[in-house]
């Protein structure tokens, strides 16, 4: 699947959007994004359970970190496993490469205004 | 600056904002309470033009500082705002304009002079404690300002209490219960409260609640998840929230899904703002949408109510419960009337309690069935405004 069929998929709130593009069109502050997990298989509409839903946050942070080449002081992200949600604040090109992920369903903005 | 900041800015030359404190950023490390009056004390010696509006602080400052969030909450025009920008203990300031407690129409003194309340009364729950069901084994979440767990009527009814940062992390240590308004209060007081004195206030006076302070200081949409998180894992039956956004935004959908999913009532307010308005995540279709009614089951005047282009559940709210002259505790002690859908919110998170408690093991469809099959509408309530009516304890009971 290429990444463009992948980012068609992940439904990204249009305020979250705004605050991607000014913070890459001006200085590297750090994006809070809160993003949903796909539920682990297609069919399926329940988040994943509370474990694997720690392991997924923490295996997808890690690879898209290695490929952008940042450390792990370079962002935050706390996990909320109950729900299959993860809140992430990074730069905004991390917060990018995390939406095209396949286990992104959809992103918010953490705050609004 | 924030579309929100500036559209503020223009027509009232100040804003709401949410200040966060360089002591916040990191891994989670909090401000002490120390560096937050420090920090307030810098504030008013600066000069800053922090401008006197609401949200008066415990010295009726303009501004309030959460010390263990590591953030300041107040309100600011154009130069304070510069000010506080340009300030080294600053990390960002941001507009806070949308996720909020709903707040009350009205707030006046009261005091409780008869054995139960209207609403109480109104939905029958004396009649279900005359059969033994006080809401007993059933923790009910309650996310709102906090809540004063002095206060006597809710001695023994707060099993967990817990405050999140903006990132949704549980401040720790987990603080004494407490309120940062006096919103949270009344709406705990209201699903669980105990009797004082033989005088009672609260719809489930034997159930326990898990209350966390999610709002108030930092309007992030992962508070609100912290909190609704720590819920679930604490194994809360029914979710009540009194608190929104304006419109219909679909941050909380997926979230209100989950919740039902794992076999949790979500009670939610509908919001003061009127025929034709409504809030979320109150106005989703998976949400059980609460309106408030008067005394004479007259559908309140401020309450919400929208028709959406959806097949199932088009219209908000469901149904009304008592949501005006609601008499519930007052944080510090003592009693105080309000008037808002976040009153209306309680009532229906208590009886539904009261009805867990009946049937622990009844599913969440029929559980929401037998309320609805509860309902009247009294003459003159249109649909549109009070949803299928006022349910009744007693008839909900026995449709369970």
């Amino acid at each position: 699947m290429s990444a463009a069929t992948r980012r068609s998929k992940v439904k990204i709130d249009p305020e979250l959007r705004r605050q991607l593009d000014r913070a890459a069109a001006s200085k590297p502050a750090p994006v809070e994004a809160v993003l949903r997990l796909r539920p682990p298989t297609r069919r399926s509409s329940r988040p994943p359970v509370p474990e694997a839903a720690q392991d997924v946050a923490r295996e997808l942070l890690a690879r898209v970190a290695e490929e952008v080449g940042a450390a792990a002081s370079d962002y935050d992200f706390n996990v909320f496993p109950n729900l299959g949600y993860l809140v992430l604040s990074a730069p905004a090109g991390f917060v990018e490469r995390v939406l095209h992920q396949p286990e992104v369903a959809s992103a918010s903005a953490n705050r609004r205004g | 600056m924030s579309r929100y900041l500036s559209q503020e800015m223009l027509s009232r030359g100040q804003a709401r904002v949410i200040v966060v404190l360089r002591a916040a950023t990191g891994t989670g490390a909090a401000a002490s309470k120390r560096e937050g009056r420090r920090l307030g004390q810098r504030f008013r010696k600066s000069g800053s033009s922090l401008a006197l509006a609401t949200s008066l602080g415990e010295q009726g400052e303009a501004y309030r500082i959460f010390p263990q969030l590591g953030i300041m909450l107040g309100t600011v025009d154009h130069d304070g705002l510069v000010a506080l920008r340009k300030d080294p203990e600053v990390v960002s300031v941001v507009g806070a304009p949308a996720l909020s407690p709903i707040r009350p129409r009205d707030v006046r003194a009261a005091k409780l002079s008869s054995a139960h309340t209207w609403g109480l009364e109104r939905l029958g729950a004396p009649d279900l404690w005359q059969r033994g069901l006080t809401g007993k084994g059933v923790l009910v979440g309650q996310l709102d300002t906090g809540i004063d767990g002095e206060h006597p009527t809710l001695a023994g009814a707060v099993a967990h209490f817990a405050e999140f940062d903006l990132m949704g992390r549980e401040v720790t240590p987990p603080p004494k219960p407490k309120d940062s308004d006096e919103h949270g209060t009344h709406t705990a007081a209201t699903i669980a409260g105990r009797a004082v004195g033989g005088r009672h206030v609260g719809m489930a006076p034997g159930a326990k609640l898990a209350s966390a302070a999610v709002i108030e200081g930092g309007d992030a949409l992962a508070r609100v998840l912290g909190g609704m998180d720590w819920a679930l894992g604490k194994g809360v039956r029914v979710l009540s929230l009194s608190l929104g956004f304006r419109g219909y935004w679909p941050d909380f959908l997926a979230i209100t899904r989950i919740l039902r999913r794992k076999g949790v009532l979500p009670v939610f307010a509908v919001g003061n703002e009127y025929a034709g308005s409504s809030r979320s995540p109150g106005n989703y279709s998976e949400a059980l949408s609460v309106g408030a009614c008067d005394e004479k089951g007259r559908v309140a005047d401020f309450s919400s109510s929208q028709r959406f282009d959806r097949k199932r559940d088009p219209i908000v709210p469901d149904l009304v419960a008592p949501g005006v002259d609601i008499v519930s505790a007052k944080p510090g002690g003592g009693y105080q009337s309000m008037d808002g859908t976040s009153m209306a919110t309680p009532h229906v998170a208590g009886l539904a309690a009261l009805l867990l408690e009946a049937k622990p093991k009844v599913t969440l469809a029929r559980l929401e069935a037998a309320l609805f099959k509860s309902c009247t509408r009294p003459r003159g309530m249109a649909p549109e405004r009070g949803g299928k009516g006022i349910p009744n304890g007693v008839k909900a009971l026995e449709a369970l």
